[in-house]
């Protein structure tokens, strides 16, 4: 008989051959500095596993509760904010966006041309709360191609990095005086849709967008070392970032000590500017796995995690069928996308183990998380890495754990 | 006055959100002026919330058994008694109508022209009584619009609180006259066809239709205060009716007839003729909810249900691809139609919460209900004002009510 982990169902061999993986893969050839595995299924911490440094340069082994740059593992969380608001009938998914942000009313579709002489066109529709949630409203971002991406960065939009002294009604005001990428629910593409869905909970709910979160969501979920900044007495926890230099090697990207999110931030990005922990992570995941509630807190209704978590693109199609450009967070063959999560619709298209109904988001610093429904599991991987597209940590995770699922 | 079963799996904070939506949102504001909210699931009423006032003007407030207009959720109710004729092998879906009609033998299809100089044609098939239950029969309302529509209105074929002194067969008589909007089956189209289904009952069953429905379905589900008119030691029950004045303001309405069921009327419109009560609504419901038995009395067979609440549209188009006029509208993505009742298809192209299966109609005067088998869920919402289209109250009840359905009712 196969060993497993206390009432988890897996077994304990797999878990063994993921951290022999990881290890031999990627922390011994120092692919990347470090990393934090944790694996929950039936409520239960199978597997947390701290291997490498959190910091190379000081020496400072991972550790269970270093916090991480989430970058786009925000986005989920951003989500659920504004769900919370839907069911105080606050907006319909249907609404227009410019209710909320008047100046957005006369938004125009770019045809050409190059910024700030765009030639444009009416958009065929306005653009919709559900376009926001789900990367569907022609809103892109700087870092992608693009002409347009480019008039995003002159005209200073959005940059991670850079907003310093800048407020989320500062990028809004921005945006109005920029064209959409395409008309509203034509196309599926990345970009500053969830910064604007942070934007919206601070109009919606007539609270600061980091307040909103911490009283609405990280309070009630005890998710301790989750904010915008990581405050003085924790930046000894705050792991470095790091990317690959020319010569292949790991090179310093983000210094905890010197980091700008060592000190309180003005602008509260709903698409990226967390700080967090595999912990409190672990606690907002298992909140939705739970249909909305933990430990005795509720923040959402099972049905309307049940309407976050289908797929909204048109006809049932996959993101391969409506995503435009090449930069997000998922591979695009099987996988539709929802409010604020991808997930998986087709299996043999996706080409890997796993479950239909699984669904997920990474961040840019290569933090992954999923959540899997039909095996009642959570995985969350963190490490501080970027581009996150350099390594694919989701499939070769996914191939070597779910082997070892044995109930 | 609210009342929260503990087993229900309904999230009492839900329900009171759901109240205090209403209140701050519809009755504080004067957008109506009063409503009832009656909310069951698994089969007992877990909420039912009577707010504002039924009258403003006699300063008469909300009351849990007050009447109401329901207007067009008197279809579901004339379908059922279609489909208990069904049950009894007295016609067929697929039977042509003329069958039961013969002077509708050779009705044709509009093709140009205006009344009464209409260009036609005969149809590309005959109308069949599942056209019928199913609004796909080329009937339509005069108040669509259009040149068919006109014709309506020039024979006076139909109109909501002018119908005194007419009869169901002076209705059909007058639609033999008339061309169809479309052939039989090239579309949906909201219109008379249930107003025909209630004559058909009459010719098929061989008892007057107001008769049929209290024997038939009323009486046996103790439906007390449901009819074609309220008797007149009940008017005082009876809501009154409102619309929005040029100045904004509520004001009482008298676009349907000011005076309309005081009285027994003469013609028995199985389309929109029901006055009714949220908890007699609700026994109705629970009965579909329940495959066709409440208390012990058997109503219709579960199959039945089953086919009723089908989509009965080609190819399981939904009903924004098939219907004409404002019912294509976007806003009918994601949903179909069966035989008397729309019914949900696809959450996300709806975009709201929601189940795959539940099926719901709605009245002129604003009144909604729907039922949805997988949460074994009912709600009915009482208001009385009109047009029914500028509030979206189905959306918004769903959108504060479903996040508290904590836990499966089955």
């Amino acid at each position: 008989m196969t060993a497993t982990v206390g009432n988890t169902g897996i077994s304990v061999d797999s878990l063994a051959r993921l951290d022999q993986h990881l290890l031999s893969r990627y922390v011994q050839p120092e692919k990347i500095a470090g990393c934090l595995t944790l694996v929950s299924r039936h409520g239960e911490i199978a597997h947390l596993s701290a291997m490498g440094s959190m910091d190379r340069e000081r020496n400072k082994p991972m550790s269970t509760d270093t916090i991480f740059r989430f970058y786009s593992m925000t986005k989920p969380i951003t989500s659920v904010a504004l769900m919370q608001l839907h069911e105080r009938g606050a907006f319909q998914l249907t609404d227009p966006v410019s209710r909320f942000i008047p100046q957005w009313r006369d938004l125009q579709v770019m045809c050409g041309g190059e910024w700030p002489n765009f030639e444009t066109r009416p958009a065929e529709r306005p653009m919709s709360m559900r376009d926001v949630l789900s990367h569907q409203s022609g809103l892109t971002y700087g870092f992608m191609e693009g002409s347009l991406e480019t008039a995003y960065n002159k005209a200073d939009v959005y940059q991670a990095g850079t907003m310093k002294g800048r407020d989320l009604q500062s990028m809004i005001d921005r945006l109005a005086e920029m064209p959409l990428k395409f008309s509203p629910g034509d196309n599926w593409n990345y970009g500053v849709s969830t910064d604007v869905c942070g934007y919206l909970v601070q109009v919606l709910s007539g609270q600061p967008f980091d307040e909103y979160l911490q009283e609405h969501i990280f309070d009630p979920l005890g998710m301790e070392d989750t904010g915008f900044d990581v405050p003085p007495e924790k930046i000894d926890r705050f792991a470095a970032n790091y990317e690959r230099g020319p010569d292949k090697q790991l090179r310093l990207l983000d210094d905890p000590a010197t980091s700008n999110y060592a000190e309180p931030q003005t602008f509260f990005s709903g698409g990226g500017g967390l700080v967090s922990t595999a912990h409190d992570y672990h606690r907002f995941c298992q909140m939705m796995l739970n249909e909305g509630e933990l430990d005795g807190v509720r923040l959402l209704g099972p049905k309307t995690i049940e309407l976050m978590t289908m797929n909204h693109l048109p006809g049932g199609q996959d993101l391969s069928e409506r995503a435009l450009g090449s930069f997000s967070e998922t591979a695009n063959d099987g996988v539709g996308f929802g409010l604020g999560f991808a997930m998986i619709v087709d299996l043999p298209r996706t080409q890997n183990v796993g479950s239909i109904g699984e669904y997920y988001w990474g961040g840019a610093a290569s933090t992954i998380f999923w959540i899997d429904p039909a095996e009642d599991m959570i995985v969350i991987f963190l490490t501080q890495f970027m581009p996150s597209g350099t390594f694919n940590f989701r499939g070769q995770i996914k191939q070597i754990l779910y082997p070892g699922l044995l109930d | 006055m609210t009342s929260v079963d503990g087993d229900s799996g309904v999230d009492g904070a839900a329900l009171a959100r759901l109240d205090g939506f209403l209140l701050s949102r519809y009755i504080e504001p004067g957008r109506i002026a009063g409503c009832v909210t009656l909310i069951a699931r698994g089969g007992s009423i877990v909420h039912c919330s009577a707010l504002g006032m039924m009258d403003r003007e006699l300063g008469k407030p909300m009351a849990a058994d007050a009447i109401f207009r329901i207007y067009s959720m008197s279809k579901p109710i004339t379908s059922v008694a279609m489909m208990q004729l069904h049950e009894r092998g007295l016609f067929h879906l697929s039977d042509p109508v003329s069958r039961f009609i013969p002077q509708w033998r050779d009705l044709e299809v509009w093709v140009g022209g205006e009344y009464p100089d209409y260009v036609t044609r005969p149809p590309d098939r005959a109308m069949t009584i599942r056209d019928l239950l199913s609004h796909q029969s080329g009937l339509t309302y005069g108040f669509q619009g259009g040149p068919v529509e006109a014709g309506y209105f020039a024979r006076e074929v139909y109109r909501a609180g002018t119908m005194r002194g007419r009869d169901l067969r002076s209705m059909v008589e007058r639609l033999a006259e008339l061309p169809l909007k479309f052939s039989p089956g090239e579309h949906w189209n909201y219109g008379l066809s249930t107003d025909v289904c209630g004559y058909l009952v009459e010719v098929i069953s061989g008892q007057r239709f107001d008769e049929y429905l209290r024997e038939h379905i009323f009486d046996p589900l103790g439906m007390v205060d449901s009819g074609f008119f309220v008797p007149s030691d009940q008017h005082h029950r009876l809501a009154a009716n409102y619309e929005a004045g040029a100045d904004g303001q509520l004001r009482q309405t008298d676009l349907f007839g000011a005076d309309e069921f005081l009285e027994p009327p003469t013609f028995l419109s199985g389309g929109g003729g029901l006055v009714s009560t949220a908890q007699d609504y609700w026994r109705f419901c629970q009965l579909l909810l329940n495959g066709g038995e409440l208390d012990g009395v058997r109503v219709l067979g579960p199959k039945t249900f089953e086919l009723m609440t089908m989509n009965h549209l080609p190819d399981n188009r939904e009903l924004s691809a098939c219907a004409l006029g404002t019912w294509a509208d976007s806003a009918n993505d994601g949903i179909g139609f069966g035989l008397g009742f729309a019914m949900a298809l696809d959450l996300p192209r709806i975009q709201n919460l929601g189940s795959v299966g539940e099926y719901w109609w709605e009245g002129s005067a604003s009144t909604i209900f729907w039922v949805d088998p997988a949460e074994e869920l009912i709600v009915i919402f009482m208001t009385q004002f009109m047009p029914s289209d500028t509030f979206d109250f189905r959306g918004q009840i769903k959108q504060v009510l479903y996040p508290g359905l904590i836990k499966q009712a089955r």
